[in-house]
């Protein structure tokens, strides 16, 4: 919301039409119960052996309330909570493996860390568009070799490791009257009114070159709600359950 | 109970709910260090902005120079005062367009091309009190709670329509909630223009100069190549966001007659702060291909006396790139007169050695190639020059 002296920006909105609405369409494509779909590269890529350094790059979360007439108001309040309990149960999840997890947090100094953070948001975007939301790229038909690019690198500048993982989160929670009218409309024969959901994705990404080596997306119906730190835990168990650093672990034990 | 008066139960009561959430626009000014509480929608509004100012700061559009920006940041913290000057933070953001916003989390953005075209610096000071006066009312929250109340609005009269079996009435619902929307927006200006006086009157600046820039803004887009561009000065309609400049105008005279003190236009200090940038933001201006608009600018800046050498050069080079009948001639002009004056850039003498080369003045020619050569012993096309001064040499032996 800018106020601004003539006009408004308009390039600006659009830009934010084009996003929501591709990562909107999860909600509504994906089934109301938990799901997932993991990626991995099909790059000459390798998870190396032994303990690995793997930075954890603060979540970009964003929960919104979601009001009868179907705006969504970005809640302060909620974003910070979930971003707290989906760190935490990243953490918990990571902690299992014989790998070395360091969190990593954005200050707004970090200016380059913060667009590649956008760049993920981006690439990730381009990935559900054109893997999972039905619009195939015929130059990526067997290949699944999306990068961030070695700009990456910037993050070891500061904190030596191996791999950086990343996780993009939205969410919506449907007001009283958002699901009164929901209910009310289908009890009418209208039915596709959502009241809201939760979807996020993460990647794995090559330190040196960028490239994301995994990705996964998940969505959970209203069930899991990941304000809560139960909800949280199950979010991230279900986007981690077949991310290669833990796995390893499990078929060497 | 029949299937119609279920279906009515039920949209009835779903409309409760939905009156039941309307907000109040009704908002009190925002302190001096006043930070929304976590969980209130402005909050959210808030936390939106910052994560776009992040972005917006690391942005090549934004400008870096540290005497400029200090210079910005030093008028606004003198129209809003020391308490509020700390919850500001001005960018200078290089869009050739004559345009300022405020966002509520305080941060604002000053257009190079605003910059461009106030003659002083009570011209820029009225701007950043207008804004300021958006941040200080609060406008962006009472306007997304205005968004919101429509949309319930909107959705009320779907509803009704439906029930009232009159489908095709919600179209028209859809209009004039519109409408009042950008009405609420028009409101939100006015309010702005009157505080946006006050702040930089209270603040020493003339009154005067809070209606002279919009008047020279008519007058710019009224010299414009494009009938589109010149047709928007009267245009007005409903879905307006913005008062009518006529209006604005009006108003901002009205108030600038009520004053009993004649301020401070500070053109010196304005003029000094902003003439680097002159010739770069020329250039970006031009680059509309807007030549009416452009030159008339120009003569407008050419009217306070400085950096007089950059201006001829930059109305030379105007003529030059618009190619009309006897355009060469007055950029040949142009560029002669420019080089009268000591600021005028090293490039002015490779134009007037290319226009006296083409107009078969090799002396002329000659003479300007050297000079251009001299002054700018490092220019890229410096190869290029010496082989014409070669030729030329070897015509006139």
């Amino acid at each position: 919301m800018l106020a601004c002296i003539v006009t408004r920006l308009h390039a600006m909105h659009l830009a934010t039409v084009k996003k929501s609405t591709v990562f909107l369409s999860l909600f509504i494509l994906l089934a109301a119960c938990t799901t997932t779909r993991s990626m991995q590269t099909t790059n000459d890529a390798t998870i190396d052996d032994g303990a690995l350094k793997v930075l954890l790059v603060e979540p970009d979360v964003r929960l919104s309330f979601l009001k009868a007439s179907g705006i969504a108001e970005v809640r302060a309040d909620w974003t910070r909570q979930g971003s707290e309990n989906l760190l935490a149960s990243m953490q918990e999840v990571l902690a299992a493996s014989d790998h070395d997890i360091i969190s990593y947090s954005l200050s707004d100094a970090k200016e380059r860390e913060i667009q590649l953070v956008r760049l993920h948001e981006s690439v990730g975007e381009t990935i559900l568009l054109h893997r999972f939301l039905g619009v195939p790229l015929p130059t990526k038909e067997n290949t699944f070799d999306w990068s961030l690019g070695p700009g990456v690198q910037i993050f070891s500048e500061t904190q030596e490791a191996d791999y950086l993982l990343f996780l993009f989160a939205r969410g919506s929670y449907a007001s009283s009257g958002r699901q009164a009218m929901a209910i009310g409309l289908a009890v009418a024969g209208v039915g596709g009114v959502g009241t809201g959901g939760q979807a996020a994705y993460a990647s794995l990404v090559d330190t040196r070159t960028g490239d994301i080596v995994w990705f996964n997306v998940a969505q959970t119906g209203p069930g899991t709600d990941m304000r809560k730190p139960e909800g949280a835990a199950s979010l991230i168990d279900v986007i981690f359950k077949e991310m290669p650093l833990l796995h390893e672990k499990e078929n060497a034990s | 109970m029949s299937k119609k008066t279920f279906l009515k139960t039920v949209i009835v009561s779903v409309a409760v709910l939905i009156l039941a959430a309307c907000e109040t626009t009704n908002v009190d000014p925002i302190a001096a260090s006043e930070r929304p509480e976590e969980t209130t929608d402005e909050a959210g509004l808030w936390l939106q902005m910052d994560e776009t100012e992040k972005l917006l700061k690391s942005s090549a559009l934004v400008e870096n120079d540290d005497a400029l920006n200090a210079y910005v940041q030093t008028v606004a913290c003198r129209v809003v005062g020391p308490d509020y000057c700390p919850d500001l933070r001005v960018y200078v953001v290089k869009q050739p367009f004559f345009n300022a916003n405020m966002a509520p989390n305080g941060q604002m953005q000053i257009w190079t091309g605003l910059l461009l075209r106030a003659e002083n610096e009570a011209q820029l000071a009225f701007v950043i009190g207008h804004e300021f006066a958006h941040y200080r009312q609060r406008h962006s929250l009472q306007q997304w709670r205005e968004i919101k109340n429509l949309a319930n609005a909107s959705l009320l009269f779907s509803m009704g329509t439906a029930v009232a079996g009159v489908p095709e009435a919600a179209v028209l619902g859809d209009f004039s909630i519109a409408a009042r929307l950008y009405g609420f927006g028009r409101d939100k200006e006015r309010e702005a223009d009157e505080l946006g006086f006050e702040f930089a009157t209270q603040a020493g600046y003339a009154g005067e100069e809070a209606a002279a820039i919009w008047k020279y803004l008519v007058s710019e887009v009224e010299n414009s190549d494009l009938e589109r561009n010149r047709r928007t000065i009267a245009r007005a309609s409903i879905f307006s966001t913005h008062p009518v400049t006529s209006e604005r105008i009006e108003n901002l005279e009205a108030l600038a007659s009520e004053e009993a003190e004649t301020g401070d236009t500070a053109t010196s200090t304005y003029i000094e702060a902003t003439g680097p940038f002159l010739a770069t933001w020329l250039d970006a201006d031009l680059v509309q291909s807007d030549f009416g608009k452009h030159i008339f600018l120009i003569n407008h800046l050419l009217e306070r006396g400085a950096r007089q050498g950059v201006l001829y050069f930059r109305r030379g080079e105007a003529y030059r790139l618009r190619r009309e009948d006897g355009d060469e001639a007055r950029a040949l002009e142009d560029y002669i007169k420019a080089s009268t004056f000591a600021d005028a850039p090293a490039a002015t003498w490779r134009e007037i050695g290319e226009l006296q080369r083409r107009s078969d003045n090799p002396a002329q020619a000659l003479e300007a190639y050297r000079t251009y050569l001299e002054k700018a012993p490092e220019a890229s096309d410096k190869l290029l020059i010496e082989s014409y001064v070669e030729a030329l040499q070897e015509e006139q032996t």
